[in-house]
């Protein structure tokens, strides 16, 4: 595994995740959406592109042997794997609050919300208490982050059965957003559970191949449902959210 | 380190979840596709029936017509008739002083079987046919002017074109049912009708300046929903608009198109 490896494993992400952006931010702007809760989650997927970008210093220095970004060899800095534990948690946080959104029962809001707030507080607990922010992926937060990610689709897929906007499911972008990021969060739970063997030092190159190939397929199959979600919905003469 | 076997797990749990979220977004979706398709079916019966209603109820109410227009045209009008006989030989054996009463008894009568002829052209759809819409028209708009209830003008642009037979009919009854409301409610004085040739569709324009109503309010009058679902029977564009103090029009279009296919079918 080398750095043209990477790149194709990378190039493709960023730019379907920049595409979905873009087509998310046309979509608005062509529908003059007015909703709160679709703006945020084109907010959010600019703040992915911006996360993935900068991200990716990691594997660019371990590629170039430190040649670039030397600042960070032999630092805490030199895995990206603190950043991406603060995405994640902002991701998953940001996830269940856009599908709670959908709910009307003000309780289940509530109780959502609170859960959210839970699981923020004990995140950052979790990272000052335990060395996994610079190390690897905490998985009580995984497990606890994709559970609750869970709960709350399954909450609102109940709530859009109770609801008429059933009947237009094909024009409702919720409905496709929750289908990418359920399979993308389900799909990576097991493999981020590994991370600790992802490295090529010690024999492990069949994980590293299949973490590679997992998120890869995953990320491509969530952004490619984002892009026909906002085409499918700005396409229509009138959409939902 | 991991082993192949360990990772072999891990592929084959990230596999089954991902067919399994894959199948149910699947069923949800066949789901809803199955509901849709049978609250579609159950909605399009329920209009097919009300359709069938509506044109059941419009040929049970024809026929009513029709015989009214007979009774009275044969019956009423043949005793006033009688009448009108007895006046005459009255008139030959009654002293003179009497002549002139008599000579207008007989005016009212000969005007009253004017009135209920030409009531009776215009309830007998048979006679409408034969007449077509605009004549029909015209003689229902001259018996309310020479009543003095309205002073009703007809404009007609555009070249004729005959419409078929059970659409005339609704038309003209969807116009007929406007003026008789015009007559009742609006205190108009004046009526304008307008029928308008267009390439593809008939349009119709009355209006009147009376006292109007507001169109928000649901009446207990079926007057309006008559005219709207038979509108709908032949698929035509209705629309009455209306302000208190501003009068009332009504705008009908009617599209040829559909008449064409309605006959192929």
């Amino acid at each position: 595994m080398d750095l043209s490896d990477f790149l194709v494993h990378v190039f493709p992400i960023i730019s379907l995740e920049i595409l979905a952006a873009a087509i998310g931010t046309y979509y608005l702007k062509k529908n003059s959406v007015k909703l709160k809760s679709t703006k945020h989650l084109v907010f959010f997927l600019w703040l992915t592109v911006f996360v993935e970008v900068v991200g990716s210093y990691a594997p660019i220095a371990y590629f170039s042997d430190y040649e670039l970004f030397s600042i960070v060899k032999d630092t805490e800095f030199a895995n990206n794997y603190w950043w991406y534990n603060v995405y994640t948690v902002v991701s998953y946080s940001f996830y269940v609050l856009y599908f709670t959104s959908f709910l009307k029962n003000r309780y289940a809001k509530l109780s959502f919300h609170i859960c959210v707030m839970t699981f923020l507080l004990s995140s950052i607990l979790v990272f000052i208490f335990s060395d996994t922010f610079f190390n690897g992926y905490s998985p009580y937060l995984i497990i606890a982050g994709t559970f609750l990610l869970f709960l709350s689709v399954v909450f609102f897929y109940f709530e859009l059965l109770r609801s008429d906007m059933l009947l237009h499911l094909k024009r409702f972008l919720p409905f496709y957003i929750s289908v990418g990021v359920l399979v993308f969060n389900l799909c990576v739970t097991p493999i981020e559970l590994f991370v600790q063997y992802f490295n090529l030092e010690g024999g492990n190159e069949l994980f590293v191949k299949l973490r590679s190939n997992v998120l890869f397929y995953a990320n491509i199959f969530m952004y490619s449902t984002f892009i026909i979600g906002f085409l499918v919905c700005s396409k229509k003469k009138k959409s939902f959210y | 380190m991991l082993k192949k076997e360990e990772i072999l797990l891990l592929v084959y749990f990230i596999a089954i979840i991902f067919f399994l979220v894959v199948f149910v977004v699947i069923f949800f979706i066949a789901f809803q596709h199955r509901k849709n398709k049978f609250l579609q079916e159950r909605y399009e019966a329920e209009q097919r029936y009300q359709r069938e209603l509506a044109a059941s109820q419009i040929e049970i109410q024809e026929q009513t017509l029709k015989n009214i227009a007979w009774e009275l045209h044969d019956n009423v009008g043949q005793l006033l008739s009688v009448a009108n006989i007895q006046l005459n030989v009255l008139m030959n054996n009654a002293p003179e002083s009497f002549h002139s009463q008599i000579a207008e008894t007989k005016g009212v009568i000969q005007e009253t079987v004017q009135e209920i002829r030409s009531l009776s052209k215009v309830l007998n759809n048979d006679v409408v046919l034969k007449n077509g819409l605009l004549t029909s028209l015209q003689v229902e708009l001259d018996r309310f002017k020479r009543l003095g209830y309205l002073d009703a003008s007809l404009k007609m642009s555009g070249d004729i074109v005959p419409l078929n037979s059970a659409s005339e009919i609704i038309v003209f009854r969807i116009l007929q049912e406007f003026i008789s409301n015009v007559m009742k409610h609006a205190k108009a004085e004046k009526l304008f009708v307008h029928l308008d040739y267009k390439e593809k569709a008939l349009e119709i324009l009355a209006m009147d300046d009376g006292v109007g109503f507001n169109t928000s309010i649901k009446t207990d009058s079926s007057g309006m929903e008559t005219m709207g679902s038979r509108a709908a029977l032949i698929n035509a564009d209705f629309s009455i608009v209306s302000k208190i103090g501003e009068g009332t029009q009504l705008f009908l279009s009617y599209p040829y198109k559909m008449q064409n296919e309605q006959r192929r079918s």
